[in-house]
């Protein structure tokens, strides 16, 4: 049975577009097939983000508006056998989204035997966001541990039980998870972010994952590689143990608490 | 389908002249004190002059025009005041308080069937789960109970009083259309806003001795006032 999860966060900047590439990467890793789907008309990132960019030719909007069909418009990802991109458009806005439209893609890409359909929210709570959650059956929360992103979280999260098509068929409810990125646990400490345990005081949603503030995510970006398919880093590991999460496998939380470094390990770098 | 009897408060006009002219603008003058509150609201005529001759139909008509819907009439009636209402499908109603004055050698009236408010309406409305930021609960003529946090930016709204089993960090807004004796019950207080018939306190305002506190906020000399709810 397919499964449509929008990756989503109300605020901008969060890194809903990084999560979606690397979760989406690692499930299509396990052999299922896997499409990702860039809801973010006009601003298109996802393609560089999965280092595609160079290779769309048709893109959503034109799929929903029936100049391309399906199978012209998805990239096949040249590192992982079974992920699919279907990038956004850059010359539209957001209301060429029609819920029509989009559930008819939706439709014809679990027709085609995609377990996992990965929506890619654009930031806010307007058409393109809700078009992007509308047709879930998952939600994966994105959120950066300080307030105003918990507040737009909170937010999104009232619109994924009253704005969904789960909702308003009185269906069961979207499942939300939670995913925390960007965590410090030295600033944490420092008490100048807030903790896993402030945000779920907050929020109240089940916690899927906490990546850790790091470099290797910008690196990853710039290089179009999604930051799962690096595990020497701890944001990749992070990911990894979310996407095992996702699908069922209990993993303990990683790179959540503050060592700090004694002064022999810090000259020998162990 | 059940049938039982229940109480419903009801709006009564007395009606002391023949003049349709006079009931109209007292009509008037009683809907524009809250134009959407009294849209299609019941009313109960009661007329206590068995004398008077009364054009019920036009009555009816004028007593619509003004946005209400007659339900019944009520007072001390004469047989032929009797005879004209009831030839206009208009129910008669006896008071509870006539009843008990005159309760000896009363005949029932035949009371024809009336189309009421449903009785659960009024009932006490239950809110299961966390109200999240920017969701808006509003409990119309009747108490709110939320089981789950308030989120922040979250709006909790009633015209009686408002339970919550669980944390508010959002608005919460009892007596929203006057009711100056409707009180605020919580588990944990850290509020963006208190509101009691339209007095407010904003979370500055409030003494940090309550703050995440079970609490009961009322209104005393038009003044928002918080208590300990384990001290009575």
């Amino acid at each position: 049975m397919a499964k449509v999860i929008v990756v989503t966060s109300g605020k901008g900047g969060v890194g809903k577009t990084t999560s979606s590439a690397a979760i989406g990467s690692g499930l299509a890793m396990t052999g299922a097939k896997t499409v990702i789907i860039d809801f973010d008309i006009g601003l298109r990132n996802l393609d560089l983000i999965m280092g595609c960019e160079r290779r769309v030719v048709y893109d959503f909007i034109n799929v929903i508006n029936g100049e391309a069909n399906l199978q012209q418009a998805l990239v096949k990802d040249k590192r992982i056998h079974d992920l699919y991109i279907l990038p956004a458009s850059q010359t539209r806005n957001k209301d060429a989204l029609t819920k029509e439209g989009v559930e008819k893609v939706i439709n014809t890409l679990k027709a085609d035997g995609f377990e996992y359909i990965i929506c890619d929210s654009p930031a806010g709570i307007e058409q393109g966001a809700m078009m992007a959650l509308y047709f879930a059956d998952e939600a994966i929360v994105t959120t950066n541990p300080e307030v105003s992103s918990v507040r737009d979280s909170d937010r999104i999260t009232g619109m994924l039980s009253s704005k969904s098509y789960r909702s308003e068929q009185q269906l069961d409810p979207v499942k939300v998870h939670l995913l925390v990125t960007r965590y410090c646990p030295e600033r944490v400490q420092r008490e100048e972010m807030l903790s896993i345990e402030d945000i779920n005081d907050l929020l109240g949603i089940e916690l899927l994952g906490v990546i850790p503030e790091s470099k290797d995510v910008l690196s990853a970006s710039n290089l179009g590689e999604p930051i799962i398919l690096n595990q020497d880093s701890d944001a990749g590991k992070a990911y990894q143990d979310a996407v095992d999460r996702l699908q069922g496998i209990e993993r303990d939380l990683r790179f959540v608490t503050y060592e700090k470094k004694s002064f022999l390990s810090r000259i020998f770098g162990g | 389908m059940t049938l039982k009897s229940s109480n419903f408060t009801l709006l009564v006009v007395n009606l002391e002249s023949e003049s349709l002219t006079t009931l109209a603008e007292e009509l008037h003058k009683k809907s524009i004190t809250a134009p959407g509150f009294f849209q299609n609201a019941p009313v109960v005529v009661n007329i206590e002059n068995a004398a008077l001759t009364i054009d019920y139909a036009n009555m009816k008509q004028s007593i619509n025009e003004q946005g209400f819907i007659l339900v019944g009439i009520s007072g001390d009636l004469s047989g032929e005041q009797k005879e004209l209402i009831r030839a206009q499908h208009i129910a008669i109603l006896r008071s509870s308080l006539r009843q008990s004055n005159k309760i000896a050698g009363a005949i029932p009236a035949a009371v024809e069937p009336i189309e009421l408010p449903a009785v659960n309406e009024f009932k006490t409305k239950i809110h299961t789960g966390r109200v999240r930021s920017g969701q808006q609960i509003y409990a119309k003529e009747t108490d709110l109970v939320i089981h789950g946090d308030v989120g922040a930016g979250a709006e909790v709204i009633a015209d009686g009083n408002i339970h919550i089993y669980g944390k508010l960090s959002g608005k919460a807004l009892a007596g929203a259309k006057g009711d100056k004796s409707a009180c605020i019950f919580c588990q944990a207080l850290k509020p963006e806003l208190l509101s009691i018939a339209g007095i407010y306190k904003l979370s500055d305002d409030l003494t940090n001795d309550y703050v995440t506190k079970s609490c009961i906020v009322s209104l005393q000399n038009e003044q928002i006032v918080l208590g300990k709810l384990d001290q009575i």
